[in-house]
Parts: structure tokens; sequence; C-alpha cells
């Protein structure tokens, strides 16, 4: 069981979360025409190894949604934000300036 | 034999337990094992292959052969260690693995017959014919094996915790008790384990001293010391068995309550720090009949002498590769044990050991080469040495050995560390960790007392300073290193070179009998020649080797077993151990018993159970109850002498023919406020919901992004920007997550509040022809404004009684074809109603209906159940409300639906199904295929999603998915269902869904 920051409540037990997308789903323009870009978007998405961007929700706490780049190989978590905020590494990982 | 002084035992109390039914007796401080070594029994168990005799061999976890069952017979627990068993008053011990008895085992023909048990035989042997396979599963399973499972639930109590803290130190040996006690004098909470009784490790079976002290002494000042530290938490009898992500550990902790049994604590521990204290398991040597009874590792002869005043024998042979079996020559030889001699695999030991032997006298072989003698138990040991061409006999009854000392790297290679190999010891050691650990003492390959005190002390300040804490800082928040003076005691040694497995040829040759058999894994009897065999099949990788032999597969996951095997399949390949590499080490360290893991989730707390408010109206009605997720909801109300089966008919005309009433509360449902409202549902619903107006319902079907039906429900505007929405019992969790996300996260400009209200409103469907009519009764002066409720209507209305006003949301929807409503009304006013209604029924013969009641009544609609009739591989198009599909908004799922392979012929359509011969029963999850004799693997063209038994049609209706099934209308198919009833196929026509009133007239009355 991993352990999970919650930006409002705190380190807590994965059981208290739920995995919800990667951040690729966040791409999407509402009510955009680009038919096969959208299509991608849902069925195209990359599954690299590595560190990831991941949306949490804290289902069993405060319902926050959470921006998580966790690596999906030994499971480290770099940082852990409320969505909506600007990552502060970019996906391999590195701070960004 | 019990010694008359010594050991940390408490001579003063008796314990009485029983062996197989022998009274015994020992004392505390005793465990099961040094209480039967001190009664001198020595066989205790019969092995899992050949049902060889097996006696106890170990003091510790890695135990390999003494298993036994433990507690009153009908719920013994299996598999017990008895070296990790510590004595209580009462205790039922048994062994396990023979027929009849341990002594007379006439299961061990097996044993003869090992030629032809060679590795491999049972998976070549009984490959085939296939169908004889469960024949001789339960054969194989009564000739191996070990214990067997409890027939009856044991009175043991298990619980579960989590715990939180900075440091956690597994292993109170020296290295673990030193770092624990600098991090005492810090306020950094700390937790130390071990797995016995009480802590020291080797140090209470070490003849030691530490500053003029003997270690056990020290061990004691040292706890006390800890125990009076507020900041230290010491557990005792509880074993970490696991290391998880993220510094999560779990212990299993064994509380001894009343006489006949422990209850467990499963702790899962989120601790900042971990060290890594858990020492290392001494190795056996591998030579002929290496498994006799009275063959024991070399530690663990001086270790029941010396904790528990136990002598393991009266006259014993020592057999090395290292310096540390020298100390039990010289422990055993002063408690008064003859020590006939010590062979060495060396030719060359040390010479202050070589000195501490001749002082008393004990021969010495070097480069010597033995095979154990004897039947059930060991007689003799056959040697021969580089000191002479003559093989000689010594009789003896106990053969101690030693192949040097295994670090304990199980928990430090669970949490993802590295391990390297270290030459020199001829193991592998911790490299560099994966996670915040520290390893420290032994499980380093350090030996030395001194070096494992300082080893502690090392990993102390290294935690401490990764939580920035300086050494010699003021405030107590300071780490001191310690000034013992610990006498130069070397616990073992380190030179301890490769020789391990005594060369059979050569060993014959020699003339010391070598024929018999060279055990490298004794709970799971894999031999040498199995090994051998492995490599000549080309199980050459030692994954493949260990699953081929199960080497290391026993439930002591071969703790004194791997490495030897290494060893021996690295100089099989010709190629260095670190090569070979090491098979996986994978939780839990020991046996956890599932009971532990299941805590007091059991029967009825296994899940939260869900009750509507409505509850107890429904248990007074004659409700029978099952789930549906977490609810528990009425099945059908059971009137005096009914059948189930009756009931549910009697509901169903009720509700076609008069009036019925049922619980809707389980429904989700949310309120939605704000000025997009519309904007939002139009988004997320595939029709046009900003066309719906203030006081009327409309169905929704919600998609994912995939394009597949997520969940379908109904939709009502209550007033211009206020809706309130329902969904199917079974998806409200995830649709309420679906729409967070979407408000929230992707469209937080948009002004929509979204409320879950399910628990906060109950809901009371009244269905039937008169159900208008026995709403009247109760509408009071709103009754005008019933009546004028249109189909797809709402309203919001006033029931009354006795001048009682209760304010209700009135729905006009049908979930069973019928004219019906929804009443919806705070959960707090919900039995009123329920009675209300109920108080109104008997002129109209109202009776309460249940969820099969319900079922049928929707299935002879046509009506769906997503989830049921439309899994997550179904589109709108397959379910046949394509037409709901608005033209003029996007939508959430839209553009996957616009996918060719949505519109190509092959999916599978949602039909009804009509069987042939009216009384064939159809039978949800039933196969259906084209012909009769399709039996078998791709010929299935559908199934059946739901069915039930209609008591109007006076047949079984069905809805299914085909596979292009709207374009076979008409066509017989066969539904196949043979685990359950329908042993012969059934022929099936397909046909529209809807088959009661498909006009829909009598929703509109
Ligand atoms: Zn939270």
């Amino acid at each position: 069981m991993q352990e999970i920051r919650c930006p409002w409540c705190g380190p807590r037990v994965q059981t208290e979360f739920e995995y919800y997308c990667d951040d690729s789903l966040l791409t999407e323009v509402w009510g955009s025409e680009a038919v096969q870009q959208n299509l991608d978007r849902v069925f195209l998405r990359s599954n690299h190894l590595g560190y990831h961007q991941e949306i949490w929700q804290h289902t069993h706490g405060c319902r926050g949604w959470l921006r998580v780049l966790r690596h999906n190989l030994t499971h480290e978590i770099k940082e852990s934000q409320p969505l909506g905020s600007n990552p502060v590494v970019d996906k391999d990982g590195r701070m960004q300036s | 034999m019990r010694m008359s002084q010594g050991g940390l035992i408490d001579r003063g109390r008796i314990l009485n337990f029983s062996f197989n039914g022998r009274s015994l007796q020992g004392h505390p401080g005793d465990s099961l094992a040094s209480a039967l070594i001190a009664n001198g029994i020595r066989l205790v168990g019969r092995s899992f292959k050949y049902h060889r005799p097996r006696g106890i061999f170990s003091a510790g976890s890695e135990e390999p052969n003494a298993m036994l069952r433990i507690g009153p017979e009908a719920t013994a627990e299996p598999n017990t260690r008895a070296t990790q068993t510590p004595l209580y008053e009462g205790l039922q011990a048994r062994s396990q693995n023979h027929w009849p008895s341990l002594e007379v085992d006439l299961l061990s023909i097996n044993n003869l017959l090992s030629p032809v048990f060679s590795t491999g035989f049972y998976n070549k042997t009984f490959i085939s014919p296939r169908k004889l396979w469960p024949v001789y599963e339960k054969m194989l399973r009564h000739i191996a094996g070990h214990g067997r499972a409890p027939g009856q639930r044991g009175p043991e109590q298990f619980e579960q915790c989590f715990s939180h803290c900075d440091v956690l130190i597994i292993g109170a040996g020296p290295a673990g008790l030193a770092a624990a006690r600098r991090l005492a004098s810090t306020d950094l909470r700390v937790v130390v384990v071990d797995e016995c009784e009480r802590p020291g490790g080797w140090l209470l079976k070490e003849n030691t001293s530490i500053d003029g002290s003997n270690g056990t002494d020290w061990c004691d000042r040292i706890t006390r010391q800890l125990s009076a530290a507020e900041n230290v938490t010491l557990l005792y009898l509880t074993t970490a068995f696991g290391f998880y992500d993220h510094n999560l550990v779990a212990l299993a902790e064994r509380l001894p309550s009343g006489a006949a049994t422990f209850s467990q604590r499963l702790h899962r521990v989120r601790a900042k720090q971990v060290v890594f204290a858990t020492g290392s398991i001494e190795r056996p040597l591998v030579f002929a009949n290496n498994d006799l009874p009275g063959i024991m590792l070399a530690g663990a002869a001086r270790a029941y002498l010396n904790q528990f005043a136990a002598k393991v024998g009266q006259r014993m042979v020592i057999y090395t590769n290292n310096d540390s079996a020298y100390r039990s020559a010289v422990d055993l030889s002063d408690a008064g044990v003859d020590v006939a001699a010590v062979a060495d695999l060396r030719e060359a030991p040390h010479a202050s050991a070589i000195a501490r032997l001749s002082e008393r006298g004990i021969s010495l072989y070097k480069g010597a080469r033995i095979a154990a003698h004897g039947r059930r138990h060991l007689r003799s040991v056959r040697l021969c040495h580089s000191g002479s061409e003559q093989a000689l006999q010594l009789d003896c009854d106990t053969l101690a050995v030693s192949g040097g000392w295994t670090p304990t790297l199980h928990l430090h290679s669970q949490s993802g560390g590295a391990v390297r190999f270290e030459p020199q010891l001829d193991t592998f050691v911790p490299g560099t960790p994966k996670q915040a650990t520290v390893a420290a003492g032994a499980v380093n390959g350090l030996h030395g007392l001194q070096e494992c005190l300082d080893d502690g002390e090392r990993a102390a300040v290294t935690i401490a300073k990764r939580f920035g804490l300086v050494t010699g800082a003021p405030n107590g928040r300071s780490i001191d290193p310690s000034n013992e003076s610990v006498e130069n005691q070397l616990l073992f040694d380190t030179d301890c070179p490769a020789v391990k497995v005594v060369n059979q040829h050569k060993a014959r040759r020699r003339g010391i009998g070598a024929s018999g058999k060279y055990f490298v894994d004794f709970q799971n009897d894999v031999t040498i020649s199995d090994v051998r065999q492995a490599y000549r099949e080309s199980y050459v990788s030692v994954e493949h080797l260990k699953r081929y032999t199960t080497l290391g597969m026993g439930t002591d996951q071969g703790k004194t077993s791997n490495l030897n095997g290494l060893d021996l399949l690295a100089g099989l390949r010709e190629e260095p151990v670190p090569k070979v590499g090491i098979t996986t080490f994978r939780p839990p360290y020991t046996p956890v018993t599932l009971g532990l893991l299941a805590g007091q989730s059991q029967g009825a707390h296994l899940s939260p159970t869900r009750k509507t408010v409505l509850h107890a109206k429904h248990e007074q009605a004659g409700a029978v109850f099952d789930f549906n997720g977490l609810w528990l909801r009425p099945r059908c109300y059971l009137r005096h002498g009914e059948t189930e089966e009756t009931a549910i008919g009697r509901e169903i005309r009720a509700v076609r023919e008069g009036v019925g009433m049922t619980d809707v509360s389980t429904l989700g449902k949310f309120e939605i406020q704000g000025a997009d409202c519309a904007e939002f549902l139009n988004r997320v619903y595939i029709g046009n919901m900003d066309t719906l107006v203030s006081g009327r319902c409309r169905y929704g079907l919600m998609l994912s992004d995939d394009g597949m039906v997520l969940d379908d429900g109904t939709v009502t505007r209550l007033d211009q920007q206020h809706y309130f929405i329902t969904t199917s019992t079974g998806h409200a969790e995830h649709v309420l997550q679906h729409l967070e996300f979407l408000l929230d996260v992707l469209w937080p400009e948009l002004d929509v509040n979204l409320v879950a209200v399910t628990e906060q409103w109950a809901g009371v469907a009244v269905a039937g022809p008169a159900s208008r009519k026995l709403l009247r009764q109760l509408a009071g002066s709103d009754t005008e404004v019933l009546e004028s409720v249109p189909y797809m209507g709402y309203a919001s209305i006033e029931l009354e009684e006795s001048g009682q006003c209760i304010k209700a949301r009135l729905l006009r929807i049908s979930y069973s074809g019928e004219m019906a409503y929804e009443i919806y009304v705070p959960a707090h006013s919900a039995t009123h109603v329920w009675e209300l209604i109920l108080n109104h029924g008997p002129g109209f013969d109202l009776q309460p209906y249940g969820m099969d009641a319900m079922d049928v009544l929707r299935i002879e609609k046509g009506f769906i159940v997503v989830g049921a009739d439309a899994d997550g591989r179904t589109t709108p198009m397959d379910i046949g409300m394509g037409a709901m599909l608005s033209k003029t908004k996007h939508f959430i799922g839209r553009h996957a639906l616009t996918r060719p392979a949505m519109h190509e012929s092959g999916r599978f359509q949602l039909v009804g199904l009509q069987a042939v011969n009216y009384q064939d029963g159809l039978f949800e999850g039933a196969q259906l295929t084209r012909l009769a004799g399709d039996r078998g693997y791709g010929a299935s063209i559908g199934h059946i999603s739901s069915a039930g038994f209609s008591p109007l049609l006076q047949r079984h209706v069905a809805l299914a998915l085909v596979r292009d099934g709207r374009k076979h209308l008409g066509q017989t198919i066969y539904s196949q269902d043979p685990a359950r009833a329908c042993p012969t196929p059934v022929g099936v026509t397909i046909v529209e869904p809807c088959a009661y009133d498909p006009e829909g007239a009598r929703l509109r009355r």
C-alpha cells in the first residue's frame, strides 16, 4: 500500500484514494470537432516507463482531486499537488524552471 | 536432557503439555522445541515426499522439519514451527504427514521407491490420461504433503491496526538493541520488534560477555532502559513478515490468550526509516543421510544448551567448514556432553580454534568428509580425513553441522534493495537500499559481537542524520557514541570457504559408506540428485530449478537450503554464484495464517451493509432480503404458507392488475443547481436536455469517453435552475465520481453545483392501473395537481393525513410498464409515507413488491439494467436507443461512436428471447449458439443477460445480447446452460425485447 500526500488532508494510505486517469484526459477542448485528435486522446495514450502524471481522487476523504507524479515501476511519488496547479516537475521528474 | 542449572527458564514453575498424546513437562521460557529436546524426544515428523523420519534441526524461524499441529484436534493449526512456539500450559502438539503413526509410517515405502519418485515424476507420470488427474490428485495429496487445514474455526481472535513511527527496528539482537538504545535518547518514535519471546537474538544463545556482565544481563539492562523510554515501543513474538511500498511493514504479533491458543494482531506500520537487524541463518552441510534425526545445526545445539539448558544428546560429533561450530564443541563439552570429534572440511582451521579443542581433549580431523548412518535415528558417522587413508567410524547420537552463515536478506530484498555477493562469506549481503532503510549487524555479514554492536550504533547515527539530528547536539536530540568494552569474542568466524557439499563420488571411493540421500532442501525433500537431474534436463536457470525441483518452495521458503542449492547449480554450470543469481524473496517471511489477514472482516463484517430507511417496514411486511451491491433489499414479501415463487407471482399480478408499491430509495440521487445546469446535462447525456421544461422528466443515457453506455436514469427539471437526477443503484458511486471530475476538473467554468442526496431522499414507487386512484386518497387538496401530472411529468405535492402534511416530489415515471408514480420524500418522513400509502391500500388490494417482481416486470417491458443488459462493450445503438442520440449538440462519447467499428455488423445487440417450447426455462448467463450441437469454445453468439418467469405470459421472458441479433429476429437459436438446470440445449426464438404492451398504452392512461 502506497502513501499519498493529499494537499488538503496530509499523508494518507492509498486505500483512501482512487486512481482516476492519466493527465492526457485533461487536454480535451470541449466541442472541438477535431474528431481524430479526441479519439487519440481516449484510445492512444502513451504507456511509458517512468514518471507518470496521474489524477487521483481522495475518495474516502475530502474528495479533492490530485495530480500525482509517480514512477510506475518503483512507485516513488515525486510530488502530489492540487489538480489545477502547475506541475513543478516535468514528466521525466526534472524540475521545471 | 535438561541440565540441572543454567539457561533462561523458570525451573520454579512447571508447564504441562502433550506431544502425540503423551504428557510431558517443561518450564516457562521453553520453546516447544526445547521442551521436546529436554524430554529426550528426537523424532518429530515425517518428510514431505519420502516420509523419512525427521528431528528438530534448528532453533529459529528457519526450521524445516519440526512442523507440528498445535491446539485441540478440531481446530489445530497445521505446519507450526516448534522452534517458534513458546511453551504454554495445556499445549497440545501432534506430528503430521504420516500414516498410521509417526513411529510406523507405512507411507515411507516412498523412500524405497525414491528412484521412481525423482524430480518431475508426478508431472511426467500422471499427466495422462487427463481425465484421471482428479483421481491421481486425491491420492497424491494423501501421500505427499504437510499438515491438514483445521476442520473448525479456532478460538483465536484476530485484529488489525495501523501504526506510524519514525524508526522501525526489525530484530532485537545485539545490532538491533544497540541501535535502539542510541535512538531512545532522541525524541524519535521508535518501534522495536522481535519474533522471539524475549529480546536478545543470538546473545541469549551464546556464551558471551559485554562490559563485564554476560550477554543476557546486558540484554535485560538495555530492555529495561528501552521499556522506560516513552518514545520506544517493544513488540515481542512479532514477526515483520512483509515489506511493501513506501516503507509499509506488516507485522504479525502473537498475543498469548488464555490457556490453549494465541490471538494475533496484524500491524501495518508506516515507518519513516527502517533498520534491518535481521541477523543471519546457519547453513547446513550436504552429505549422505544428512537428514537423520539427531543431526542439527551447530548453532542450534548450543542455543538449546545456553538458552534452554537442554542437552541435544549424549555423544556428539561436529562437522563444519568454519570456526563458529568450534564454539558448540567448547560449550557442549564444558556442559558435560561427550564431544567425540570435530570434523572440519578445511585443511587448516585457525590455530586458536585448534587450541581450544586440545585444551578439552577433543579430536580434530582436518580435510574431513563424513556420511551419517542410522535408521530412525543417527547411530554413527563414518569419516575420512586427510591424515589417514583409513576411514573410521564414530558412534554418536548427535551430529552438529555448520556450513557458514547466510544473512537474513528477505525484508531488505522485499523492499527492493539490491544484493551483493560477498565471496569471502560465500553469500549475498544487502547492497544499495531502495527505500528508507539501513541494514545493521549480522545481516551485513558481520559476525563479531563488537562488530555487530558497532554496526548497530552506526545505523542509529545514519538514521539520526537522516532526521537532521546532529551527533552531540544538546536538548535530548543527540546521539552519543557508546564506550562499552566488549571482550573481543567472535560470535562467528568470518573466514568460511565455499566447501559445503560433500563430493559424492570422492566420498564413496574413500569408503565412508556414502550411499544414501544427500538433502539440499529438507522440507521439500530435494536432494543433490534432483538438482543434477534438473540441470541435465536443461533447467539451468535458478528460477526454473526452483520450480522444477521445488527447492526452496516449502513453508520455510528454503531459509536453510537456497544457498546450498545455488552453490550446487553454480558448480554444475561452472559459473560463479553471482552469475547464477538468486530467486526473488517474497512475503511472507514466515507463514501467516489467513485469519490474520482477514482480521475482523469476516462474515457480515466483510463489507458494510447498507439498509434503506424503510428496512424495518420491509421486515414487518415479511420481506426476504438479498444484496444489491452493498444494499440489502427485499427480494419478495412472503405471506403465510407461500413459497417465494408464488409470492413473486402475486406481486407481479398486483402491479399489472391492481397496484403495488416498492422501495426505490437505493437509486442514486443528485440535486443539481446553477445557471449552467442545462448545458452541463446536455454534455453529460446523449439526449437533448436543454429542451426539458420545468415540471417534466426525461429518461437519459450517459456514455463513457469511449462511447459505451455508462449509466441510465431520469432527469427531472424541478425549477428553472434546479434539477433532480437519478442513477441506477449499482452505479451511483461511479456516476458521482464521473460528474465530480467533469465539474471540478474539466469544466470548472460551468456554474453548476452538484450534491449527492441518495441517503437524504427516500423513494417509493406506486405502480399499477389503480395507482392514481390510490394516491388520490392521500393527495388531499393537491388532488387536482395529481390528476394533471402527465406521463413523464413532475409535481411537488403535499401528502395529507390527519392534519399532517408531508411535502413530496411526485414523478410520473414507470419502470414496470404500468401507470406509475415515484414519490420522493426526505428520509425522515419515509416510514410515515410508507405507512400512509399502506393504510390506504386495502381498498385497492395494494401489495408491496420486491426486486424479483420488479425484475420480471421490466424484462417483460424490455427495459434494461446497465451492467447486465448493457456491459462495458455496449453502445446506445446496440440496445436500440440510437434514436436518442442528439444530432444538434456535442456530448461525452459522441466522437467515439463515429468510429466505423461501432456501425459494422457483428455487434452484440439487445433482443428478447422466447423459448420454442413454453415450458423451457431461460436463465441469466446462459450462452447462445446457432446450432443445438454447438458446444465448446468459439461457438457462442451471445448470452442471456436477464431472465425471469412471467406469470402473465406463463413462460420465461429473457433479454439477451446476440451478435447481429436485430438482423435475426424470428430465428431460432439455442440456449446452452450445462452448469445449471438445463443439461440439454433449449431452442429459443429471437424476438423484440418488449414482450408486454409494446405500444405503451398502459403507461399513458
Ligand atoms: Zn484530502
